[in-house]
């Protein structure tokens, strides 16, 4: 194979015209000025200097700074299949040997895989490594957090111990790390930490009107802790963020679309277990034969508060009131329950009253 | 200044005849997209060591691309290299970062002042020198390499004057201080025996900075793809090239430029659609659309370039340079 390039000396920009001839028993590259041999080039060591599909430049020499630049298409191919080790550049062209079709093939079954692994087998997996865990490590978090919020929040002991008193009543098989707290603020809601730390606000009991309401916010929040929901945001949001840097934060730094897409994962994923804390505690409710309407009041006084109950957004970390009304009635169809015990109804009339 | 004897002749050269240079960007979006994806994929399985490499694939990419003339430029650099300045910069950051600790802890507070401000000051004209010191030096076209030559005084003492003068002015002075830091890389460069000239002012930047952003905020943002090219307008054509009496100057023209706004808000749409991953195509559809507007005339031979430079400096400041975030405009 013959052809021509330009040959620089490293002293000037002055190209040289020269003749290529190509060995290829030896692989070696022949290089000819004016008919004369000025050198061989090893193609299997040569230093591919810079390249591209429709050019190639070659060191000569590294001290000199000697290169040929070679526009030979016939060579610029036949030097691709060669596959020899040169440089920096080895990856690049074997990468750009890819045709595009094969590529994007392979491109969008990597995306597909990772789409699933994050939105379907991660969360799995999350799960499941929480639930391996002990429950020890959300008493340890739950009391944490609880110390804390004795500093910031003023509780009223008296009617936490009631509350206790009143979950005791109810349940016989009552878990004894559940405890329950009434925080004095007026806000209409409730929470649970991990581990068994369930708070319940001034201002949501005052509203409750029958002691079957309490009876479901306090199965409601069991389910978080007895799930241990809490610990599996807390893995689900640390991941969230680890991945959402790894792999969105290399790509483009778009950082708009990743804590959108992030955003939008995380609320639905919270929507997932209210309404699995929704479920398990109308089991709980069954369990102690207690009427689900509590339930339903319940989130007519969230309504009232709220003033919504219709619209739901892909941001809300709940599921829309009405939806969780619609589901409770349907699984409490043909539930059989009994009125709350005199003691429950008394504890109740104490908690309610002041 | 050295003196080659260039194939046996003594005369002095007439003067040339002014002509037009070529200058054409060859890059293709979807090669460059499949660069970047592996390169992602390994950045992202080595947690991020990767890194230097994947940036000497993307350097070798556009300076191959790059052709002037019927020329590629090479990059000579490699991810090995710059691995190892990024090592150093991280050394050396630790490093500060500990005496500053100690000081510190020993109840030094002025010393610790004096370190953390002492460090902010002198690494960013370390950054600077360093990493166009390294670039330039890793650069070649026809075998002719390039050189930063100015000093880390020069760069150091530039560098302390423009803080002064952001500092004196309550800030209004970051904007002219952006064409200083032009000036300070693009000005007195070696391309072989040739030299480069950089030669914006601060207050004209500052003026055509100014109007563009006001038009920007004017037309609620649509300006700015716009301002952009503006910006990169004024940087162009203040650069140039000359040799004793013989020159290159650059220029910007509109004319030949294509629609930017289209270029510009369809990169941004597409990139923000497919999270980043459309990044690598609109970085090469820039670069090309860059490259089609920038005209070249002059009448330096090119051919009589002489080699004058030689392969120097280390790496260590380019990669400080990506950790502070700073970005050259080559």
């Amino acid at each position: 194979m013959k052809s021509t390039a330009k040959y620089y000396d490293g002293k000037t920009a002055q190209p040289h015209l020269v003749e290529l001839f190509l060995v290829i028993s030896a692989n070696t590259l022949e290089v000819r000025q004016e008919g004369e041999v000025i050198l061989n080039l090893n193609l299997d060591v040569v230093n591919v200097l810079s390249f591209s599909e429709k050019h190639l430049i070659l060191e000569v020499n590294e001290v000199s700074n000697a290169s040929i630049e070679i526009e030979d298409q016939a060579f610029i191919d036949y030097f691709e299949t060669l596959n020899s080790n040169n440089g920096g550049f080895t990856l690049q062209r074997k990468i750009l040997q890819v045709t595009s079709q094969k590529f994007l093939r392979f491109f969008f079954l990597l995306i597909g895989f990772l789409l699933l692994f994050y939105f379907v087998l991660l969360p799995k997996v999350l799960s499941s490594a929480v639930d391996a865990m002990s429950m020890d490590v959300d008493r340890q978090i739950g009391d944490l957090v609880y110390e804390n919020l004795q500093e910031q929040e003023s509780f009223n002991f008296e009617k936490g111990a009631l509350l206790t008193e009143f979950y005791h009543s109810i349940d016989s098989n009552h878990p004894s790390y559940v405890q329950l707290h009434l925080d004095n603020a007026p806000t209409v809601n409730a929470f649970a930490l991990p581990g068994g730390h369930i708070v319940v606000y001034r201002g949501l009991l005052e509203k409750m009107k029958s002691p079957e309401e309490l009876a479901a916010l306090i199965s409601h929040e069991l389910s978080h802790v007895e799930q241990r929901h809490t610990m599996k945001m807390l893995a689900e949001n640390s991941t969230n963020a680890v991945m959402g840097y790894l792999i969105l934060g290399n790509v483009g730094g778009i950082n708009v679309g990743q804590s959108l897409l992030v955003s939008m994962k995380q609320m639905s994923f919270s929507r997932e277990l209210e309404e699995e804390a929704d479920l398990e505690g109308l089991h709980y409710l069954k369990k102690w034969k207690i009427n689900p309407i509590g339930f339903t009041n319940l989130f007519n006084i969230l309504k009232e508060e709220t003033g919504s109950g219709e619209s739901q957004s892909f941001f809300d970390s709940h599921p829309a009131l009405n939806e969780r009304i619609a589901q409770i009635k349907r699984y409490s169809k043909g539930q059989s329950f009994m009125p709350l015990s005199e003691k429950s109804k008394a504890i109740f009339k104490k908690l309610t009253e002041e | 200044m050295e003196q080659f004897n260039i194939e046996g002749t003594a005369n002095p050269q007439p003067t040339n005849p002014v002509k037009s240079y070529k200058l054409e960007f060859t890059g293709n979006g979807m090669e460059y997209f499949k660069i970047q994806f592996v390169n992602l994929i390994l950045t992202i399985v080595t947690l991020g060591l990767y890194s230097p490499w994947a940036k000497a694939q993307r350097l070798q990419y556009f300076y191959g691309h790059l052709n002037l003339e019927g020329s590629r430029f090479s990059f000579l650099g490699t991810g090995k290299e710059m691995f190892k300045g990024f090592i150093k910069g991280i050394l050396l950051i630790s490093a500060l970062f500990a005496l500053a600790m100690v000081a510190l802890k020993n109840g030094q507070f002025t010393l610790y002042l004096v370190i953390y401000f002492g460090s902010f000051v002198v690494l960013g004209p370390l950054v600077i020198y360093g990493s166009a010191k390294y670039r330039f030096s890793r650069t070649a076209w026809r075998g002719i390499l390039w050189k930063y030559d100015n000093t880390f005084n020069y760069v150091l003492v530039e560098f302390l004057k423009g803080i002064g003068l952001t500092i004196i002015t309550l800030g209004l002075y970051s904007i002219p201080f952006q064409n200083r830091i032009r000036r300070i890389v693009f000005d007195n460069l070696k391309f072989g025996d040739a030299y480069s000239a950089y030669s914006g002012k601060g207050m004209d930047f500052f003026a055509v900075f100014l109007l563009n952003y006001i038009l920007t905020i004017l037309t609620l943002g649509l300006y700015f793809p716009i301002f952009i090219r503006n910006i990169i307008e004024f940087n162009v054509k203040n650069f140039s090239i000359y040799k004793n009496d013989q020159y290159m100057e650059f220029n910007f023209e509109k004319s030949n430029c294509p629609n930017w706004w289209g270029l510009f808000f369809g990169n941004y749409l597409l990139t923000l659609f497919t999270f980043g991953l459309y990044a690598p195509i609109a970085q090469v559809k820039i670069m090309k659309a860059i490259v089609d507007c920038i005209e070249i005339e002059g009448n330096l031979d090119l051919n009589e370039l002489v080699q004058a430079n030689h392969k120097e400096g280390e790496a260590t400041a380019d990669d400080l340079g990506d950790l502070a975030g700073f970005d050259i405009f080559f």
